[in-house]
């Protein structure tokens, strides 16, 4: 009991202090913004590799921090290591202004004109588009509808078919009435918060916190810990429109899967995408099953196509020395390949 | 009025009597022995101490807990080499499982008895208990009020949002009620598991060794995932999820639809006005700068054909490096 004690007290004092570790450690630069969707530019951490520039097209739902977290758990760190020019789509915060906003303000919107600022900024044709969970199926579309414009497409956690047996969060959303859902307004990140907890609500809301007294008060450690939690409970809400959209389009009609995706009506073919395509999924992940992942393979277009497992979860994937390890640099081998 | 039906409050009287027991113990709870030689022992301690400061409806939860405790007890006597056998460790392990089961019936009997969830209003009985109720206040009447009125008078279009509003409630107390069910089944099925787990460790089962009181708990916190996803994939189980988020989304479509009501009545801006407005602002944006039109390619070729051309594509393609 004193033990037990000794512990917590000493984890709450860390805890304290660790309070206010920030996340993110790489310099960036913010060049272009529009309403709140920004996009920055990281500055060199080395001599550049001669690569062309890369856009890092984020999820909606979550911040995108996480790829930059700190020091040694920073996916873009590794990509400025290995000399890569990087991009980040910083989507912001919707509030009520947003809650018309749709996926084809999204996607034929904001990442076109983020894509359009890399042409005219290196004056290219095409740049190199990493689409990261929600962002990656956003990269699908937009390359399936502008294919001229994305010379390598890399998806990471990316979810193709949302209606697969492990899915969790696909089975409880079958059944929204989604005109109701939006009648409220804009989805609050509470309300998601809730939802991924409940996916795995003991070991989330319990398991977690004891096993962070139990484990070391070392106060780089809790530092660590307040970085990830800050991340998991830092969800911007979400527009209404967009997110019914979404829901309706991706989830309840699986429509990536089926080729019933219309963005300001065009079809979203993933056949047309016919340049190179890495498919990096982890393989424990509880959020985007691998099965969910995996049929990518067979619905574009492309002969070039790799898939990438890693061992770690959804969160591991930015975060966990082995993705720190493989992922930075066999993404840049490989777009180096297909330079 | 609240005594329309006989048991019409037991539920939400026995939160409030257990909600207001805890506050009055709380204080000779918080001067529990603080000469606890181990978290197993408070417990029992705290008991011997404060028994008469336990609330009669926690009672109950006492077996179960010293139960639950007595099996860390256990554990640390094994580890310290102590003389608790394994067959003493399975035997504590199903005796806390049987109290656990014991509450679980208990609880899911309790939530039968939850107020509308079985009786539909009945507008005979409400009218008559309107009239004769000896002493019952005139506030009382609208929270009592049945769903299927027909709406009259000057108030109509009021009284029919207050009765739409009330079923929308019910509904949405009905979907809960069936949720805790599925929750009472969860937490059933953990014990179970845990139970047997435990049983299985006291009987020196490879592989089922429990090697600390860390290891114990991450065992239960495995059986209650283990649980929970067995309940929480099933089609039973995800249907209740969303009509809780429907059923949850259109008490609040009322409540704001109320809101604006009042708004009105204030000159004040609602959000139907607002949301009007941003349609605008965004039909006049997308007029004055038009999304752009996608590639019209035709359809691609199958894979060995498109395997040619990506690679002529990127012999073709090259373009001068990125500027720096």
């Amino acid at each position: 009991m004193l033990e037990f004690a000794r512990r917590l007290s000493a984890t709450l004092t860390g805890l304290g202090g660790a309070a206010t570790a920030r996340p993110g450690c790489s310099r960036k630069q913010l060049v272009w913004s529009e309403d709140k969707v920004t996009l920055y530019r990281y500055e060199p951490l080395t001599r550049p590799a001669g690569i062309t520039p890369i856009l890092i097209c984020y999820a909606l739902v979550n911040r995108p921090y996480m790829m930059d977290l700190q020091v040694d758990r920073s996916l873009i760190r590794g990509f400025l290591g290995a000399g890569l020019d990087v991009y980040l789509i910083d989507w912001g915060y919707p509030d009520g202004a947003d809650r018309f906003n749709d996926l084809d303000d999204y996607i034929r919107g904001y990442l076109h004109r983020c894509v359009q600022y890399l042409l005219d900024t290196h004056q290219i044709t095409a740049v190199n588009l990493l689409g990261v969970c929600q962002g990656g199926t956003f990269s699908l579309c937009y390359t399936a509808l502008y294919p001229e414009r994305v010379k390598n497409l890399i998806t990471m956690v990316t979810p193709v078919d949302f209606k697969t047996p492990e899915n969790l969060l696909s089975k409880w959303v079958q059944g929204l009435d989604l005109n109701l859902l939006v009648q409220g307004g804009n989805v609050s990140g509470d309300c998601l918060n809730g939802i991924y907890l409940s996916l795995m609500p003991f070991r989330l809301t319990q398991q977690k916190y004891v096993d962070m007294v139990q484990g070391s008060a070392d106060q780089r450690q809790l530092e660590n810990f307040m970085r990830m939690e800050r991340w998991i409970f830092d969800s911007p809400d979400q527009a209404a429109e967009a997110l019914r959209q979404f829901i309706q389009w991706f989830y309840q009609e699986n429509g990536l899967l089926n080729g019933t995706v219309m963005l300001g009506g065009h079809r979203v073919d993933l056949r047309r995408i016919v340049q190179p395509v890495l498919n990096i999924y982890a393989s424990k992940d509880h959020l985007v099953p691998p099965s969910a992942s995996v049929p990518l393979a067979r619905l574009v277009g492309t002969a070039d196509y790799t898939a990438l497992a890693v061992d770690v979860g959804h969160i591991g994937m930015y975060v966990s020395a082995r993705a720190q390890r493989e992922v930075p640099r066999k993404i840049a081998a490989w777009l180096r390949e297909r330079e | 009025m609240a005594d329309e039906t006989p048991h019409a409050d037991a539920w939400s009287a026995t939160v409030a009597q257990m909600q207001q027991e805890m506050l009055q113990h709380w204080l000779k709870w918080s001067a529990a022995p603080a000469n606890a030689s181990g978290p197993f022992e408070w417990w029992p301690k705290l008991g011997a101490t404060a028994a008469s400061a336990l609330p009669p409806s926690f009672q109950q939860f006492g077996p179960a807990w010293e139960l639950y405790f007595s099996l860390g007890r256990a554990l640390l006597q094994d580890f310290g080499g102590g003389e608790a056998k394994a067959a003493d460790l399975a035997s504590r392990a199903q005796s806390f499982a049987a109290v656990m089961d014991t509450w679980f019936e208990q609880l899911g009997s309790q939530l039968g008895q939850l107020p509308n969830f079985r009786v539909p209003p009945d507008p005979q009985q409400w009218w008559q208990s309107l009239m004769h109720a000896p002493g019952a206040p005139a506030s009382a009447a609208p929270n009592s009020a049945p769903t299927d009125f027909a709406a009259l008078g000057l108030t109509r279009e009021r009284q029919e949002a207050w009765q739409k509003f009330a079923r929308l409630l019910t509904q949405y107390q009905e979907v809960q009620a069936k949720l805790a069910r599925q929750w009472i089944k969860i937490g059933a099925e953990t014990t179970k598991k845990f139970a047997a787990r435990v049983s299985a460790a006291g009987s020196g089962a490879p592989g089922a060794s429990i090697e600390s009181i860390k290891a114990l708990y991450d065992l239960w916190i495995e059986c209650a995932e283990e649980a929970y996803g067995g309940v929480a994939h099933s089609p039973e189980y995800c249907q209740l999820i969303a009509e809780l988020a429907n059923s949850s989304h259109a008490v609040r479509a009322e409540q704001q639809r109320e809101l604006e009501s009042w708004a009105r009545q204030f000159d004040l801006p609602t959000r139907a006005e607002v949301n009007a407005l941003h349609q605008q602002v965004k039909q006049l944006r997308a007029q004055l700068r038009p999304q752009p039109r996608p590639s019209t390619s035709p359809p691609p070729p199958p894979k060995a054909k498109a395997k040619a051309e990506t690679k002529k594509k990127r012999a073709m393609g090259r373009r001068p490096r990125a500027r720096k």
